[in-house]
């Protein structure tokens, strides 16, 4: 017998061989309850990564504002209302004055008040800011409405 | 090929089939496992030569199928495309087990020789293939059963063209001797 006649009759007796055996019952339903597990364990480490994304996504947000405002240039409301307080110099003294403005004449005093008690009492930069800002508001306002009132006297 | 006729891995599925489990249609794959699970555990059984790790070999490779088979584009037919998933999972299998570890032929021969000398039940092919190492029964197997050339077998245990050939042309003999003992011995018996 050729060697190819052999192992044909070789690879026949092995097919042969395992012919016979037959599929257990419960492997596909073992196979189909592994694939679902896999599938829920996948689903649940996407949910985790998108979390886990999204978290990432906030701390950076959170971060860049954080870091924008800080870069941010502070105000120096100090420096801004003494600026403002020297553009009002220069306006004349109005004959009438007008509501609005005694109104923001009125508060400025409360506030110079407010001012000169704070440094006395030794206060800090960030409890001092609020009444300088308001201060360079009210003074924004005042400068304002002088404004208005020199216009007309000009024509 | 007339695929009434065809078994095992030669059988084809329908496009409707394929389409459904490429979605995950778990209907589906229990079609693909009704017409192709037995030849899968066939070719498990003729690898490893056991019925547990070949049970476990059909699990992995159902449990691979369904995770790759979106990425089936059908250039081969299926069935060759699910053969070769298997084999591959067969494989990695024997590696997993550390008994693709030895490569070197001769020292692969020489361990099988004290079980080759028992030459009582070996009427059984498969007790046959019993006799080789792991590496030679499954070279064996993938090239005389399922088709496989050196060149792709070379390839999938990380060795040359030639080992292939060298460790078929040595397993063949091996097995034609041992069958051919077996048969003297079973006409004395007689």
């Amino acid at each position: 017998m050729s060697e190819f006649e052999t192992n044909f009759h070789l690879a026949a007796r092995l097919r042969a061989a395992t012919a016979a055996y037959v599929l257990p019952a419960d492997l596909w339903p073992r196979i189909a309850s592994a694939h679902a597990a896999r599938r829920r364990q996948r689903r649940r480490r996407r949910l985790a990564a998108a979390c886990g994304g999204l978290a990432l996504l906030a701390v950076l947000a959170l971060s860049t504002s954080a870091w924008r405002h800080a870069a941010a240039p502070a105000v120096d409301w100090q420096a801004r209302a003494q600026a403002l307080e020297l553009q009002l110099d220069t306006l004349p003294t109005p004959v009438a004055s007008d509501p609005m403005a005694q109104l923001a004449e009125t508060e400025l005093a409360h506030l110079d008040r407010h001012l000169q008690a704070a440094y006395d009492h030794g206060a800090a930069a960030r409890d001092l800011d609020p009444l300088w800002q308001r201060r360079s508001e009210l003074l924004d306002a005042l400068l304002s409405v002088r404004r208005q009132q020199v216009l007309p006297s000009q024509i | 090929m007339n695929d009434r006729l065809a078994t095992g891995f030669a059988q084809d599925i329908d496009a409707m089939t394929l389409a459904r489990a490429q979605r995950g249609d778990m209907a589906a794959f229990e079609e693909i496992y009704r017409r192709y699970g037995r030849a899968c555990f066939q070719l498990g059984l003729r690898l490893t030569g056991q019925r547990q790790p070949a049970e476990d070999l059909v699990h992995e490779a159902f449990l691979k199928m369904m995770d790759t088979i979106a990425s089936y584009r059908g250039e081969a037919p299926f069935g060759a495309w699910f053969k070769r998933l298997t084999a591959n999972t067969g494989i990695d299998w024997l590696r997993r087990q550390r008994h693709l570890a030895d490569t070197d032929a001769e020292a692969m021969f020489e361990q099988t020789i004290a079980a080759a000398s028992d030459t009582a039940g070996l009427v059984d092919a498969d007790s046959l293939l019993g006799h080789l190492s792991p590496r030679a029964r499954a070279i064996v197997v993938l090239h005389e059963l399922e088709g496989y050339t050196h060149a792709e077998l070379g390839a999938l245990f990380g060795q040359s063209e030639s080992y292939s050939k060298s460790i078929l042309s040595r397993a063949l003999k091996r097995l034609h001797a041992l069958a051919a003992s077996a048969a003297s011995a079973s006409q004395v018996a007689l």
